[in-house]
């Protein structure tokens, strides 16, 4: 056994004590926002996997239920979050080429359109709830599209729908919160072109949190 | 296989036919456990004393022993594989309930058991089954999760609200008494316990200590008796209903046969052809007021005396004796020996009291 | 020696590097956040253990003894829960883990030290929750909160709910913390056939955690959304699917549980290495089987719906993947003998644990085997026998090899020794009691006892008498061994450094270790198990606080 002795010579303030070297650094913060993505695939598989079984089990509700969701509002959404995404990457972009007010610019435009993300699923929300479509014990549907009368089980829809909603909401507002923290850093100048691992691991994370709303407007919009 | 119709150390009574197939690979995995333990300990135990510490002496090398790993990995597979398909077997039969089973209907809800016999005939925490007879078991829930467990029978089953769930069991007969050749209905071969499987509880009250311990007295007592005497049993229908405090009729309390056929004349429809009343118009079938103990002209043009013989065979079997300018229009209705009786004696009763 | 080690030596430890409650509850040190999970876990750990001494002294005797039966179902429930996710689930990641698997990687810390301490506030979060839940009558609706029982339980169950998703969330970043450390932090020459067991076994179990414990925190929040506002996914009454909760719960909690027991076996094949001084017979096989049954966990949450809401043949398929855990855990079991053979081997407590870990993980294999063979499982579920088995396993193999590692490595955590002989009375009246509290609950699940039950039939009554004895050893045990370890700390008389003369790589630290755990920045040139490569120096148990190394600075 050998050992070296701590080395003595100065390292960049950006690089935390208990790492070697930068690369060390940027290797663990993407391997641990990689993982981090994954386990939420799992967070939200739970969501998913009752989607299935309900929907297998249920799957005229599910049509009916969709049918209700105004899929103009939820477009509108989708394409909020898809160019959240972007303006996440421009960020990541801008802060390896150095450019500091662009990522702050960028990162600020990423935020806005993630309330806007919540604002458009808030109407959606609203308005069902104005119809009385709300899950489980509060289900009391009034004006119908497309359907004379409510089909059986479709509470139950508007459960996973409620659910997916509420879980997704919780995780875009943990995003938003990642990306605010960056973007106060990026103001204080924190990030250079030699460093600028938060912004990326934030805009890598942000465009999952995107992703996830791809994968959810289908399956609950279309049908 | 020999049922043990007694409990052992650490099993109870074989009381059902699946029993000894359970218990025989309870005993499989039991005994090849108490092996493997000792095994592992005595070897343990061995290699600790034989290889410990000694001034001078120091550990060997330790390498990968390929032979060791293929042996263990080998035997862990094999392990996977005995217990597999020696645990299948049993389940499959376990799994299947056979044609001919009778089937109860079974409604758990904390914390107390409900049975209804395939005629309606109900019990409460308590059910008569046949002997040498699969019975198949349909149970919902009507609150939390339960589980229908009888030891003696080694079956369970959990029963989620929301749907149906079943299960089957054919009891043995218990002891050499013979079949006997008279039935009674009240005979029993001997009982066991149902118990529930499923933690459901007892939101009881928090002071008194009431017999009712909740999940841990959720129990029901299982009668098995001999197949004929389980028929007589079944046979006797279910409870007779009564008039209730409130003026309507329904199962609980005592009355007497008279007030019981009065319930059953509207319950079984028969109000709607016959007139029980004075002074009312009669409608498609004879007026039964006051009837009892008249002469009535058939449609062959014999007279008949209106007698509980008469009434019985009217009501079982309608179309052998046609009351003068009725229709044959009669149905049989499907009732039990004291539906049957408690009738009767209503109609008997339908005169101007004096 | 140059002088820059000489000089980072008169650093003060880790522990008295900053005074007071608030230069502990802000530290980002791994070792401190480590140690305020210890000080709350076994904390948990004797309350757990005093409701299962109510709990004994009610099923002493058939009939009320002294507790309603409402009052038992709460006690039960909370004994479930406080032991499960409170004391069981952060109790070797975060731990042993956030403290020894740097070391033994030879980090200076964790990648995300910052992490470890959002997650510490989560747990403590999630354990203030479910104090809140005790508080609010405590939650009658067992530790599984199965559906719709909990529908009905009151507002503590929801608080409870509330409480175990934030120790999911919580484990969630242990886990992600601990598998970028094991992977990105490793010392230059450790490579992964090097990789020490514990280590290997630490990360076996953040794989699990990282991947059930956010389905087990959906899981619940979707729960608490149930009994609040109610969603409607799992109240049959309202269209919801109960056999949907116990799936989803079951897939979270079966892996979780698993992976206390692999955090067992990681530190037993610890403890055993040192302990006989040579390597773990077949290391690459053991560390495979860790994985492997890291793995495997993630395929065994049906067994838990035997007699159910699974289909025959979903049984028979559940039965047969159960059954493949079997396969590492005899490769594990077997080259733990094998490495006794030929070993040279001392008996210090730490050891004593190890051996009764292979006796009692022996035992819960066995028995579980009785569980996932269907035709003697769907008899035995719900019994006594199922709780015994799921004892055996958590309670026994996890516990002990958890108290063990802590014996093990007090020294190095906290610079002090302790009392050998009284801890080892400790040890033996925690076996007797164990054994004899759980080996009873066998026969009387055998015999047709249901679980979780408050009253029984009088001919159990005998077998339940010596199962509440034994229980009272058991806590007694308990109870010493939290006194003699904290009588430890008191102990005037510094630990050694490396009192077990174990070769592997945490003992080249002082004890306590420096904030950044070694003097100097090591280069790993022999493996953690290489006793005849190791130097005299370093195997020494001499007091010395002298880095034992050879300090040869390069560039």
């Amino acid at each position: 056994m050998s050992a070296e002795s701590a080395s003595a010579s100065a390292s960049p303030r950006w690089l935390a004590p208990q790492y070697e070297t930068a690369a060390q650094q940027y290797e663990a913060a993407k391997l641990g926002t990689w993982l981090f993505v994954a386990q939420a695939i799992l967070f939200f598989g739970a969501v998913f996997a009752a989607y299935g079984v309900f929907r297998v089990g249920h799957p005229e509700a599910f049509g009916a239920g969709s049918l209700q969701l105004n899929k103009w509002v939820g477009g509108a959404s989708l394409i909020v979050a898809l160019a959240a995404a972007w303006m996440g990457a421009l960020a990541v972009r801008s802060a390896q080429l150095g450019k500091r007010d662009e990522v702050a610019r960028w990162l600020g435009v990423a935020l806005l359109l993630g309330v806007a993300f919540l604002v458009l699923v808030g109407v959606d929300v609203g308005a069902c709830a104005s119809r009385g479509l709300l899950p489980g014990a509060h289900w009391s549907p009034r004006h119908l599209v497309g359907l004379a009368a409510p089909v059986p089980y479709m509470s139950t829809f508007f459960g996973v729908y409620f659910a997916m909603i509420g879980l997704h909401a919780l995780y875009v507002l943990g995003g938003i919160g990642w990306l605010a923290w960056v973007l106060v850093r990026a103001n204080k100048g924190d990030f250079s072109k030699d460093y600028w691992n938060p912004v990326e691991m934030a805009g890598l994370h942000w465009a999952f949190v995107c992703a996830v709303w791809v994968f959810a407007y289908p399956l609950l919009y279309l049908v | 296989m020999e049922n043990q119709t007694e409990p052992s150390l650490l099993l109870p009574a074989q009381l059902s036919t699946i029993a000894p197939q359970v218990d025989s690979l309870y005993h499989a995995l039991l005994w090849s456990s108490v092996v493997v333990s000792v095994a592992v300990v005595a070897a343990m135990l061995f290699f600790a004393w034989s290889y410990r510490r000694r001034p001078g002496v120091k550990a060997e090398p330790s390498g990968e022993n390929w032979p060791l790993q293929v042996g263990a990995i080998l035997g862990g597979a094999a392990v996977v594989l005995v217990t597999f398909f020696s645990g299948w077997g049993g389940f499959i039969t376990a799994a299947q309930a056979p044609d001919d089973s009778v089937a109860i209907r079974v409604r758990a809800d904390a914390w107390a058991w409900q049975f209804e016999h395939p005629n309606g005939l109900t019990e409460e925490n308590e059910v008569h089954v046949p002997a040498n007879v699969p019975v198949r078991l349909v149970m919902s829930s009507a609150d939390v999760a339960h589980s229908f467990f009888v030891p003696d029978f080694r079956v369970q089953q959990v029963i989620e609200p929301g749907s149906f769930s079943s299960v089957w069991f054919e009891a043995v007969e218990r002891g050499s008494d013979a079949a006997a050749s008279d039935t009674v209905a009240d005979r029993v071969l001997y009982s066991t316990r149902a118990t529930c499987g499923e933690y459901c509880g007892a939101r009881g009250d928090e002071t008194a200590w009431s017999p009712n311990g909740g999940h841990a007295t959720m129990s029901a007592a299982i009668h098995v008796q001999h197949e004929q005497d389980y028929r007589a049993f079944v046979a006797r229908g279910p409870a007779l209903p009564c008039r209730q405090p409130d003026g309507t009729c329904g199962i609980g309390g005592e009355c007497s046969a008279e007030e019981s056929g009065g319930c059953l004349f509207t319950s079984k429809t028969c109000s709607a052809c016959h007139q029980n009343q004075a002074d009312r118009p009669q409608l498609v079938g004879p007026t039964l007021y006051g009837a009892w103990g008249h002469e009535q002209p058939l449609s062959d043009g014999t007279t008949v005396a209106v007698d509980e013989s008469y009434v019985r065979q009217s009501i079982l079997q309608p179309a052998s004796q046609i009351a003068q300018g009725f229709p044959n229009v009669m149905p049989t209705i499907p009732l039990t020996d004291r539906e049957v009786t408690a009738l009767v004696a209503y109609i008997q009763s339908l005169h101007p009291s004096e | 020696m140059s002088t820059a080690v000489a000089a980072r030596e008169q650093e003060p430890d880790y522990l008295s590097s900053k005074k007071g409650i608030a230069s502990w509850l802000t530290s980002v040190d791994p070792k401190r956040v480590a140690v305020l999970y210890l000080a709350a876990i076994l904390t948990f750990f004797a309350v757990g253990s005093v409701l299962a001494v109510l709990l004994r002294v009610e099923t002493m005797s058939a009939g009320r003894a002294m507790l309603s039966a409402s009052a038992y179902d709460r006690l039960f429930s909370m004994h479930g829960a406080i032991m499960v996710f409170l004391v069981l689930v952060p109790a070797f990641p975060a731990v042993l883990g956030n403290f020894f698997v740097p070391m033994m990687v030879g980090a200076r810390g964790l990648a995300f030290p910052r992490l470890a301490v959002v997650g510490f506030r989560l747990y403590a979060a999630g354990a203030v929750l479910a104090l809140v839940a005790a508080a609010l009558n405590g939650s009658d609706a067992s530790w599984t909160l199965a559906v719709p029982y909990s529908l009905h339980a009151g507002i503590g169950a929801t608080v409870l709910a509330a409480g175990i998703a934030l120790v999911a969330l919580s484990s969630i970043l242990t886990a992600l913390n601990l598998v970028v450390t094991v992977q990105k932090m490793r010392a230059p020459g450790l490579d992964y056939r090097r990789l020490p067991l514990f280590v290997w076994g630490m990360l076996a179990v953040s794989l699990v955690q990282l991947f059930a414990s956010p389905v087990l925190a959906a899981t619940m929040l979707l729960l608490v959304a149930e009994k609040t506002i109610s969603l409607g996914l799992f109240d049959p009454s309202l269209g919801g699917d109960p056999v949907l909760y116990q799936h989803l719960f079951w897939f979270g909690v079966h892996p979780i549980l698993y992976g206390t027991v692999i955090g067992a076996m990681a530190v037993v094949s610890e403890i055993l290495a040192t302990f006989t001084r040579r390597e773990v017979s077949g290391h690459r096989f053991v560390a495979g089987s860790l994985i492997a049954l890291a793995l495997l966990a993630f395929l065994g949450w049906g067994q838990h719906l035997f007699a159910g809401g699974l289909s025959v043949y979903a049984t028979l398929v559940f039965s047969a993947l159960g059954l493949l855990v079997a396969i590492p855990a005899v490769v594990i079991v077997v080259n733990w003998l094998a490495t006794l053979k030929g070993g040279s081997i001392a008996f210090e407590t730490p050891m004593l644990y190890a051996l009764g870990v292979i006796v009692l993980l022996t035992i819960a294999g066995l028995a579980n085997l009785f569980l996932m063979a269907p035709a003697v499982g769907v008899y035995l579920r719900g019994t006594a026998f199922e709780s015994a088995a799921l004892h055996y396993l958590l309670g026994g193999a996890a516990l002990f090899g958890f108290l063990g590692g802590l014996h093990y490595w007090w020294p190095k955590m906290f610079g002090r020794g302790y009392n050998e002989t009284l801890a080892r009375a400790g040890f033996a009246l925690l076996f007797i009691g164990f054994n004899l509290a759980f080996l009873t609950q066998f026969a009387l699940g055998s015999r047709g006892l249901a679980g979780a039950s408050y009253d029984f039939a009088a001919d159990f009554q005998a077998l339940q008498l010596v199962s509440s004895i034994g229980g009272f050893a058991l806590v007694a045990g308990v109870l010493l061994v939290l006194v003699v370890l904290g009588m430890g700390l008191a102990e005037r008389e510094r630990a050694p450094k490396n009192p077990w003369g174990s070769a592997s790589y945490e003992w080249l630290a002082a004890s306590p270790p420096v904030e950044d755990n070694f003097a100097v920045e090591l280069v790993m040139e022999r493996g953690p198990y290489d006793y005849d490569l190791a130097s005299d120096e370093e195997l020494s148990d001499a007091g010395s606080e002298e880095p034992a190394v050879a300090a040869t600075p390069t560039e």
